[in-house]
Order: structure tokens, then sequence, then C-alpha cells
């Protein structure tokens, strides 16, 4: 009979309709109604607890005019582009779900770009805190970490007038990070994974509040109207903070972190100054364009003996004193000059991490490891003891490439 | 007929009789005895023609356009004679000067005996100045014949009526196809006449292999369907497939192929066309070339080619026009074109309602703005536009064609605009959506385009309840039905799925013609090889080099 295969088939159709529509939706959500978080800070509180800041992104703020017409430059309104709300709780899950009593929208992870643990909660250790992190399916691997020496909530509301959030501010910064190479910074994943190794230790890079020179001396002077003074404060990425597994164990000056960035082969762009061979107090900067390094272990009667093989290359950006740059021998001589900074840098960082700190930061272990898999069974346990003890020999190969539009410096009168 | 035919028909009134069921158009009515061709058939001419004539008219007599002429040739007038014809179908001029000149005056001049049984033959062998002509010895072929536009002559004396072609009707010019216009490539296009039509195939492909075979397809238009293939190159199981289905149909009429495509496809239920049709000649002499059949059927110009593909669906006559390089590019850009107007809307719901991860973090704060105060979920709000899009273009379509465009871009821009001002859709919608359908006008082919269109709602539900997983799962379900899909024993999805890698060449990219050396192989099993290797051309005094010779 037609008419019950008919039935048969409607009856499918709507059973199939129905399985499809009734367990769907569940984690259905409209993109207006998420609060997208791009910052998270995070802080210690009194008696046992954390703060925490979330910085949420206000989209309508971003729309040019009424209406919903068209989308302008950001933060076009006028209207501050985001909100900040800090809240205290014994777990930081706790304390997220708590903001639900405050924001309108749900809190959604999945795009935050930035998280800021403060010297306080570093101190303390921060397994606890990354538990959270590394267990909640929003937060990715991906963005950034810092350790703020200022108070986290200050820093999340300086004021910015290119980027509309402080969040993005920093996540930009961040991403120029290879034109100075000043800093070693961590994506959280990367950083978790160091802190569970067993050889390597975690860093990331410091953020700070700097005073800020542009700022105009007297504030309360009459300004035009519409005219916003240069904020008092501004944020600055300054150098490398390290920690000893979890907790933090000291910094490292930009000096410092750039010699970190150099053993573990991270460097990829900056200036570097070398005193000029005639005049000392004269400098030239160079501008690196890439390095590779290669780490060489090697086990001599029990004790490690690293060799650092680094290669850079490097322009002429400029110089203060004389240099003729038209003799082979003044290249290979700023080229020497070149290997003697790097030399310098590396060594510095080694000083620090090895003598004062004590942790591997900079991969040793794991490069002991990759050579020497049998002895490292052994060897792993000790490590800690071993690390400071490791002779480092470090080989600089450098290259000069190029000198800029000019070769020689400019003399006046000399023409 | 289905039961629900046969309630329908419980379902009368009573005392009404029933049109009978079988034989629809039958009705018994004294006065207009209703014909048919076989039972005509049956009906032998006598050597009488008024006894013919009789009969003609009491079958078609009531019709104002049958002329009938009586005349009488032989040098006495001797013998009494009459051509039928239907007014309006046929050159009279001609008729007057090829055949009742000759027989009525010419006749009489050169003294024409009057050898009783041979007159007709004598007339036709010797009087006639018609080409086209064949002996009725049935009331049938004579009322076939004249429906059709020829001429009947009868001559007393003689069982046997002369069909003479004097089709003379008018008909539509050659014009450029409107339904597939190319910047590159011929300009012809089918018209509504058969025989015009298979004129236009034959004058590309002067082969003698090339077969048009013709039959009649419905019982009351009697439409005539031509068959064409190229012998030795298309597949005999093919051809005689297609002729078994051709015969099987029973309908009263064909008024476009599209009758016939319903009739003869492999899975009637499904959303694909499994037949390609077209109005550009230069395509099926193509596909003739292939392998394929063609089915012309007459008062279309849309010829049917099979089998079918979702490939041949993608491709454009233009690809082998222009250089391959072009061809290859815009195939591809066919392609993406293709996918995204089934996909582009329910991805966008899917990403935006479910993975909002998966968004750039930029874009995403875009959205969460555009989306501000937009008072419909993005399901809804998808539905709205594709419905609005979907009116837009039917109401451009049979608009006249002047007003018809200024609809739809007005409409569109009009109403993507103040919706997007009321705050009622969000901006990202409009661009979607319109993206979707400049997707999906982007097919070569309309069929396949409107199979999209209708498969695109379904996965929109199927992303708005479910998210990427339902967007997958209903691509799954395309592809598992379409890989099963068949026209006329070609697998749908070949060459891919069965993967011939030596199709790819007309599938990934549009190779160059010296490189297309061998037919599909679905189609052309039968003859592979289409020419021979190293015709690459190359710079004079260096053919050894990379080809040239082989």
């Amino acid at each position: 009979m037609v008419n019950r295969r008919v039935k048969i088939t409607l009856t499918a159709f709507v059973l199939l309709t129905l399985a499809v529509s009734q367990p769907g939706c569940w984690d259905y959500r409209e993109v207006e109604r998420l609060g997208i978080v791009l910052a998270t800070g995070v802080d210690t509180a009194p008696g046992g607890k954390v703060k925490v800041v979330v910085q949420t992104i206000v989209p309508s703020a971003l729309v040019r005019g009424a209406g919903g017409m068209g989308m302008g430059a950001p933060g076009f309104s006028g209207v501050k582009a985001y909100r900040n709300r800090v809240v205290e709780g014994h777990t930081i899950s706790e304390a997220l779900r708590d903001l639900s009593r405050q924001t309108p929208r749900q809190l959604f992870f999945a795009h935050d770009q930035v998280v800021i643990l403060s010297e306080s909660l570093a101190r303390q250790g921060v397994k606890e805190v990354m538990d959270y992190f590394e267990r909640s399916i929003q937060v990715r691997r991906t963005p950034w970490l810092l350790v703020a020496r200022a108070d986290p909530v200050t820093l999340l509301d300086l004021p910015g007038r290119v980027e509309v959030t402080p969040a993005s501010r920093i996540f930009n910064i961040l991403n120029e990070r290879n034109s100075v190479s000043r800093y070693a910074v961590q994506r959280l994943g990367d950083f978790m994974e160091m802190m569970e190794s067993g050889s390597t230790h975690p860093f990331t890079a410091v953020i700070d509040m700097v005073p800020n020179p542009a700022s105009p001396e007297e504030h309360t002077k009459k300004m035009p109207e519409g005219h916003v003074a240069e904020p008092r404060e501004n944020m600055r990425i300054n150098g490398t903070a390290v920690f000893r597994r979890d907790r933090l164990a000291g910094w490292l000056d930009s000096r410092e972190s750039r010699g970190l960035l150099w053993v573990r082969s991270q460097v990829r762009g900056g200036v570097i100054e070398v005193p000029l061979p005639e005049e000392k107090d004269k400098k030239a900067a160079l501008e690196i364009l890439r390095s590779k390094t290669r780490l060489q272990p090697e086990i001599r009667e029990g004790r490690v003996l690293m060799t650092a093989k680094i290669k850079t290359e490097a322009n002429l950006a400029e110089t203060t004193g004389p240099l003729d740059l038209t003799r082979p021998e003044t290249v290979a001589g700023l080229e020497r000059l070149l290997a003697e900074a790097v030399r310098g840098e590396v060594e510095a960082a080694l000083a620090k991490a090895q003598q004062e700190y004590r942790v591997d930061v900079f991969g040793f272990g794991e490069a002991v490891h990759r050579k020497y898999p049998r002895q490292w069974k052994t060897m792993k346990k000790e490590w800690e003891d071993m690390f400071p003890a490791v002779q480092v020999r470090v080989q600089v190969e450098s290259k000069i490439r190029r000198s800029g539009m000019i070769t020689n410096p400019v003399e006046p009168g000399q023409r | 007929m289905s039961p629900l035919f046969n309630r329908l028909f419980r379902r009368r009134p009573p005392g009404k009789p029933a049109a009978q069921a079988k034989n629809g158009n039958r009705r018994q009515d004294a006065a207009r005895p209703v014909h048919s061709f076989d039972e005509l058939k049956q009906i032998k001419l006598s050597s009488s023609l008024n006894a013919n004539l009789d009969v003609l008219e009491s079958i078609l007599g009531q019709n104002d356009d049958l002329v009938v002429r009586r005349f009488r040739l032989g040098v006495a007038g001797q013998a009494g004679a009459a051509v039928v014809y239907i007014n309006g179908m046929v050159q009279t001029d001609t008729i007057n000067s090829a055949i009742l000149k000759p027989l009525m005056l010419e006749s009489r001049m050169a003294g024409f005996a009057s050898a009783g049984g041979d007159l007709l033959e004598l007339v036709r062998d010797c009087a006639l100045c018609v080409s086209g002509s064949s002996d009725a010895p049935d009331m049938g072929k004579v009322v076939d014949g004249v429906l059709y536009g020829n001429v009947a002559l009868m001559v007393d004396g003689e069982d046997t009526a002369l069909i003479m072609d004097m089709k003379g009707w008018e008909t539509r010019g050659i014009s450029e196809p409107p339904s597939e216009v190319l910047v590159r490539g011929p300009r012809e296009g089918f018209t509504e006449a058969l025989r015009t039509n298979t004129s236009m195939i034959r004058r590309r492909l002067r082969s003698p292999n090339l077969v048009l075979e013709s039959l009649n397809v419905g019982r009351v238009s009697h439409t005539e369907v031509v068959i064409a293939y190229i012998n030795g190159t298309a597949d005999p199981d093919l051809v005689s497939e297609v002729k078994r289905r051709l015969r099987r149909i029973d309908i009263d009429g064909v008024l476009e192929s599209g009758y016939l495509e319903e009739f003869i496809e492999d899975s009637p239920y499904s959303p694909f066309p499994q037949v390609l049709h077209t109005e550009r000649p230069d395509r099926v002499a193509a596909a003739l070339l292939e392998g394929r059949v063609a089915i012309f059927t007459d008062g279309t110009p849309f010829v049917m080619i099979v089998p079918a593909t979702i490939i041949s669906f993608l491709q454009s006559p233009e690809d082998y026009f222009e250089r391959y390089f072009l061809g290859t590019a815009i195939r591809l850009l066919r392609y993406i074109a293709l996918a995204s107007s089934l996909l582009l809307p329910s991805l966008y719901i899917a990403v935006t309602t479910f993975h909002q991860e998966m968004i750039p973090t930029r874009l995403l704060i875009s959205l969460a703005a555009a989306r501000e105060g937009v008072p419909f979920p993005a399901l809804v709000e998808a539905f709205l536009m594709e419905f609005t899009f979907e009116a837009l273009r039917e109401a451009g379509i049979r608009l006249p064609r002047a007003v018809g465009q200024a609809v739809s871009i007005v409409g569109a821009l009009v109403i993507g605009q103040a919706a997007v001002q009321a705050g009622v859709v969000s901006p990202l919608m409009v661009i979607v959506v319109a993206i979707t359908g400049i997707s999906s006008f982007a097919s070569p082919v309309f069929n396949l385009a409107i199979t999209m269109r209708l498969l695109r709602f379904p996965m929109m539900l199927l992303a708005g309840t479910l998210g990427l997983f339902g967007v997958m799962a209903g691509i799954l379900i395309i592809l598992i039905h379409m890989a099963g899909l068949r026209s006329f024993g070609a697998p749908y999805l070949a060459p891919l799925a069965p993967f011939h890698p030596g199709d790819m060449k007309d599938v990934a990219v549009r190779a160059p013609w010296w490189a297309m050396r061998r037919r599909p192989a679905e189609t052309g099993k039968l003859n592979p090889h289409r020419q021979p290797p190293g015709q690459k051309p190359s710079p004079p005094g260096r053919e050894g080099r990379g080809g040239g010779q082989w």
C-alpha cells in the first residue's frame, strides 16, 4: 500500500526532524550575547583568595554612528570600548561565575589575548591559577602571559588612543617583539608546558607601568576643547621574569633577556650597539637580521659541557663615529665586535641564571636529553644541582651584510 | 494508476460519467468520432478518389484550415486527382508551381498516357518536381502526413496516396541562446524547429557516423523526438537504453523536453538533475564527440544530453574556446562558487551561533557590533534575507526584461539598505546573502544552481540547530546521495568517484587541447583516443625536442 509507505516516510521525517532539532541548540548562543574577554588579570587577595580582572569589549562602542551602519575606526564613537570587572574568590571559576551577577553577557574566553599575573601571585606560585587556565575549554594556549610589576587592575585601564582596549594595546606591543628582542615572552600554553617539564624552567615577559615623559607637566593647564593630554603613565614591557617551576625566581633585564633569546635561538631582530674600535665612546648600531643557535652538549667525566653556536647576520644601521666601510678589514672588525657584543649578552644571561637564580631557562637540559637520552635518566634528578656547573662555550659567527643607503659615515664638506 | 488517482475519481459526484481512465482523451461522442492513429492505419485506401476523400473529410472535414483541391490530369483530363493539405503549414506557392502546374498544365502538353495502374508511378517519377515524397497506402499515413505539413496527392483509380514534404510554417529565426551566453563562441542557439536544430549538429559534425534516429512520443501531440549519437563512439548499450526509455513513454503530449526528462531520468526523487539540457549546438556537438547521446525534442530549443555527471554541469563551452589558463582558472572559480552557493549561509550561521572561537578576534568584534540590536537569531535573519532574495530573483525573472532588472537591483539595494538601517538585519548577513546569490549565478547550467538553492535551506536549518556538526552531516548526506546517483549508467560523481585519473585533465583543470588525448572514461570506452600525441606546438626548428613528431 502506498498509503502505508507515505505514513512511514512521514513518520520517519518527523522523527528525524525532532531528533535533529531537539538535542540541537543546547550550546547555541548568538554573537551579540557574548561578553568577549580580551584580557584577564590575576592577583592575590587577602584570605587566600584570588582577585580576577576581566576585560570585555563593548562592541556597540565600536560602531560608527547610530543604527549600525558601517564599521568605523575602532573606538570611533568616543565611548570607552571596554569594561573591566574585578571579582574575588577562592577559585577563578567561582569568581568568574559570580561575575554573571553583574554582567549582562556570558563571558567568552576563547578570544582572550593576554593573561596578566601580578608579581605577588607569581612569587606565591602560579600552579593553582594555571589549573584553571589549563582545564578551561574556552581558554586557548595562545594568549600571551605577562607578569605585572604594577597592579593589573590599573594596568588594564591605562588610557590609550591608538588601540581600542589596553588588551589589544598589549597584544600589539607584543606583536612587535622582534623589532627589539629585549624580552622573552611566552604564550600561556608554552609557559604551562615549560612549567610542567622536568628540565626547563618557565619564564615570560614583564609588564611595567612607567611615567610618560610625553605627558605635559601641568595637566591642569587649560587645554583647547576636545584636546586630550598625553596620559601620565605608559605601559612598557620591561625584561623577563624567571620562574623556578611555578614560583617567580627573579628578573632578567633587557640585556640579559636578549642573552636568553640568543641561546634559545629566538632573536629575530632588534638593534645591538657596539663600541667603535677607534673611539670607544662612539657607537655603531647594528640591526640584527636573523640568528640561529645550535646547542651542542657534551658529557665529559660526568660534567656537562655546552657549546652554543650562534650564527647571526646584521646590517649597519647607524654609526656615530668614523668607519671606513670601503675596507674589508673594517667590516671584519665590525663582525668581531658584533660577535663580542652577542657573547657579552649571552654571558650576562648565563651568569644571572646559573649563579643567581640557578634555574635552567635555556633548555640545556632538553638538549642533553636529546643527545644523551640514556644518561639523562640518571642526570634528570640531579639537574637542578648540575645546571649551575655547566660550562658554556659561546661561539658566535657573525656577518655584516649591508650598510644601508650610504657606505661611509656622513662627513660634512667632503664632497 | 495510483490509488490516489483512483480515490480522486471515486470522489466524483455520481451520475456524471467519469472520463475514461484509459485513453484519457477518448470521449465517446456520436457527432465527432474520435480517432487514433492505430485505428486509422487499419483503413486502407481504396481506388476510388471520392471514397478516399469522403473518409478523409469524415476525419478532418470539420477543420476550416483543411484544403482539398480537386483537379483533373492527363491529356484529356481523364483522371481525377486531389491535393490535400493544411493551410498555413505548407508552402502554397511551391504547391502551385511544383505540384499543380506540372500536373494540370504540363502533363497535358506532354501528352500523358492514361495507362491505369501506372499513373501514380508516372506522376511521381516524371511529373512532380518535389524532392521529398513517399507512398501512403493507408489513411493513417495520409492523416499523419497532412497534419505534419505535408501535401497528400490522391489520384482516382490508385489505392496509394503520395505524401510530399512541403513544410512551410513560420518559425523563429536562429538567435543567441538567452540562457547560455558566451563571450567567445558561436552565437547560434537552437530554435523550436526540430530540423533546424538537427541541421545545426549535422553542419558541425559532417561525418557519416553521425546518426539521427527519430521516433514519435505523445499520443495526441505526436511529437518527433530525435536521438543523436556518433556511431562507433557512443556505447551501443547506452543508445539502446535511451531508445528503450523513450519508447516506454506513454503520455498524451510532450510540449518540452522536460516532460521526457522526468520519464527517463534514473532517480526521480533526487533533487539533482541527471540530464543535462542546453540550447547550444556546440555543446551538443562536443557531448556527441565524447560519446554521449543527445535527445532533440520538436518544439523546444532545449536539447538533452545523457549521461550527465555533476562535473558536466560545471563545464561551460567557453572553457574550451578560451585559452586553457583562463578555462582552468574560471573552472576553479566556479567550483568555489558552487560550494559557497550551497554552504555560505549555513557556515555563517554555524560559526556565528556555535563556534565563535573560530572567528578571528577582530572579525568577531565587528560581528558582535553589527549584530547588536538585531532582533532575530542569526538563523531567522538568514531565512528572512534568503527568502527576500529568492523572491526578488523570481520577480526579476518573470517580469518583462527591462522592468525585471530594475526590480532586482533596486529591490535588493533598497531592501538591503533599509533593512540594515532599520536594524532588522545585520550588514554582514546582507553581504553573505549577496555573495551566495552571486555564487549561484556563476553556475553555467541553471539546473544545478536551482538544486543548490533548494538544498541551501535544509543546510541552514542543520547549521542553526547542530552547528558545524550539522553542516558536516548535511554535506555527508548530500555526498552519499550523489555517490549513489547514476545517469544512464554513468556514476554521477564520475570521474571523481569512481576516480579516473586520466579524466582530471578536464575536471581539476582544463588541459590544453593537444593534451586532451582521450575521451572521458565513462562515455568514451568504445573509442578512447581522441587524437594522437605529440601535437604540442613548438617554435620552428625545435620540433624534435618539444614534440611535434611522434
